[in-house]
């Protein structure tokens, strides 16, 4: 089992492709695997989880851990998600910064959270708490949004202030905040441009459905051309990050997602040289 | 407003009356003070009422594909927005979401006057149950010879996780051939018969009719009655004892070829 710090390029682990990574080494870095799919009792899943585990280091990525909700913990499926990074081992955990519903409901949808104080101090405990039984840090991942509640807060702020106060690491979705800046009028950069970068872990990119005067995370098609820059423009600030393409619906061959990841690994290396530049920049300022 | 209240508000919009761009903007209340405004608020508040519908019609779609393909897709949608409304999700992951289906169209007309479609529900639930169940170690034929004339007796067994009995009514499983194969399906019809639905070793799912007296059989003997309580059970139906262990020992190997059977306790290693 190859467990090492997490880098390169990776891709959502879907079953269509189980044969092609167990058949012949791909070109592919690690995989993330739906943290939900696998909370299932044995069979077939869970089988084909420990064969490519074999072969690929892992990140694990739920969307039920309803983070942000006003509800109790549901400390039973933390602990069954404690016990599948057990077995799985994972690099790192990571789950939406949302809720999923209320009063015991469940959605199954990424809410939106109002961008409040009160949130800011109820979700970042919850984190903690969550830290606690998982005995590691949580990565959280910035939704896509359609509403939006009027704050005096926005949502880098709002963001930001999360995962400071709950010390707990970030996933970034460039397609999600892309997504958002269009739905509430806001520019990405801004976006990119001040939440704390030495917390990013791991990057998503997908695609969504652009209907002009708004865009919905669809995550059915490849990345837009808008998406690919904001990442050009993440790297050049950030640095290295690992990164890996996120495809939940029209699931093409496996060859096609790794050309897909190539325009990422192509794109990121460009833009590492202007970032090792704006280093440079920096440092001979500095002196 | 309180988090609390505001998740509760916000989630009786999603969950409310459906709202579509052609609507008044003061239909929509904006008490929940969205910076989007007016029509544009509606259109937005109508993707996540969307995605709630959608996400969990897919659910049902992807586990029972052979009723979908045998309602179409408009009466499909339909019976999934009443499900919805009759059983919300309850559970965590969406995997278990659908569990109440078949139950719903037992119950519910139109379906219910064609209690066919309720047994295929049940059938592809089962064999849906059948891929994802809990590992467990079977007995092997060379186990079952390695057993000692004195122990066969005390012997006890339990099923598979994996295995569902299910006592049809009607021609349902045909039906589900029919369509999984891309054929067009037999009329229903009543065809009562039992059936085993189980993962077999190499993790593929299997389903094949049985005899009720062999399912019977199957039952008792994996609910803590011993191989010589089934032979004393099977003396009531055979009169002739003989008959009985044979009749008893053939299922015994015919269970245990098919990978039905966990080891148990009463069978030790090398015994
Ligand atoms: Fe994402």
């Amino acid at each position: 089992m190859k467990t090492k710090a997490l880098s390169g390029f990776g891709l959502g682990l879907r079953p269509e492709h189980y044969l092609d990574f167990l058949r012949e080494p791909q070109r592919v870095d690690w995989l993330e695997i739906l943290t939900d799919n696998y909370l299932v009792p044995g069979g077939k899943p869970i089988y084909y989880l420990d064969r490519i585990r074999e072969q690929y280091p892992m990140v694990m990525h739920g969307v039920a851990m309803n983070i942000g909700s006003s509800d109790p913990l549901d400390l039973e499926y933390i602990h069954e998600v404690k016990a599948l990074a057990d077995r799985v081992q994972p690099l790192l955990v990571s789950d939406h910064l949302c809720w999923t519903g209320v009063k015991g409901a469940r959605m199954h949808d990424l809410l939106p959270l109002p961008y409040t104080e009160e949130a800011i101090i109820h979700v970042a405990d919850r984190i903690q708490n969550i830290q606690d039984i998982l005995q590691r840090r949580l990565v959280i991942e910035n939704v896509s949004t359609y509403l939006q509640a009027a704050t005096p807060m926005q949502e880098w702020e709002f963001v930001t202030a999360i995962v400071e106060q709950a010390d707990c690491e970030l996933l970034l979705d460039v397609n999600n905040i892309y997504v958002s800046a269009r739905n509430s009028n806001f520019d990405p950069r801004t976006y990119i441009d001040t939440i704390p970068m030495h917390r990013v872990r791991q990057i998503h990119l997908a695609g969504h459905s652009d209907y002009m005067d708004h865009c919905i995370d669809t995550h059915d098609q490849p990345v837009c051309d808008d998406v690919w820059e904001l990442y050009r423009y993440t790297i050049e600030r950030a640095g290295d990050i690992p990164t890996m393409i996120e495809r939940d619906d029209n699931i093409p061959p496996l060859n096609e997602l790794i050309s897909e990841l190539d325009i990422a690994r192509n794109i990121s290396s460009q833009a590492l040289l202007l970032h090792s530049n704006n280093l440079g920049d920096r440092c001979y300022e500095a002196s | 407003m309180k988090l609390r209240e505001w998740q509760a508000e916000f989630q009786n919009l999603v969950l409310g009356p459906a709202v579509s761009q052609d609507q008044p903007p003061e239909d929509i209340p904006n008490h929940l003070d969205f910076i989007q405004q007016d029509a544009i608020r509606s259109q937005r508040l109508e993707i996540y009422q969307n995605a709630y519908q959608q996400r969990l019609s897919e659910a049902l779609r992807s586990n029972f594909t052979c009723v979908h393909e045998l309602l179409g897709d408009e009466e499909f949608y339909q019976a999934a927005k009443k499900l919805i409304l009759y059983f919300p999700p309850q559970t965590a992951s969406i995997r278990w979401y659908g569990a109440h289906f078949p139950d719903y169209l037992k119950n519910h007309e139109p379906y219910k006057s064609c209690p066919a479609i309720a047994e295929l529900a049940q059938f592809e639930w089962a064999m849906r149950h059948a891929i994802d169940a809990k590992d467990a170690e079977r007995i092997t034929v060379e186990q079952l010879e390695k057993v000692l004339p004195e122990q066969w007796a005390n012997l006890c067994f339990k099923l598979h996780p994996s295995v569902t009995i299910l006592s049809l009514k009607w021609n349902a499983v045909q039906v589900w051939q029919a369509l999984d194969s891309g054929l067009p399906p037999p009329q229903p019809m009543e065809a009562p018969a039992a059936w085993l639905i189980y993962r077999k070793q190499n993790l593929m799912n299997a389903w094949q009719s049985a005899e009720p007296l062999e399912i019977q059989a199957l039952e008792f003997i994996t609910t803590g009655n011993s191989f010589g309580d089934l032979c004393a059970y099977l003396l009531d139906q055979y009169k002739d004892s003989q008959q009985a262990i044979t009749q008893a020992a053939v299922w015994l190997k015919t269970w245990t070829e098919q990978g039905l059977l966990l080891k148990s306790d009463s069978l030790q290693e090398g015994g």
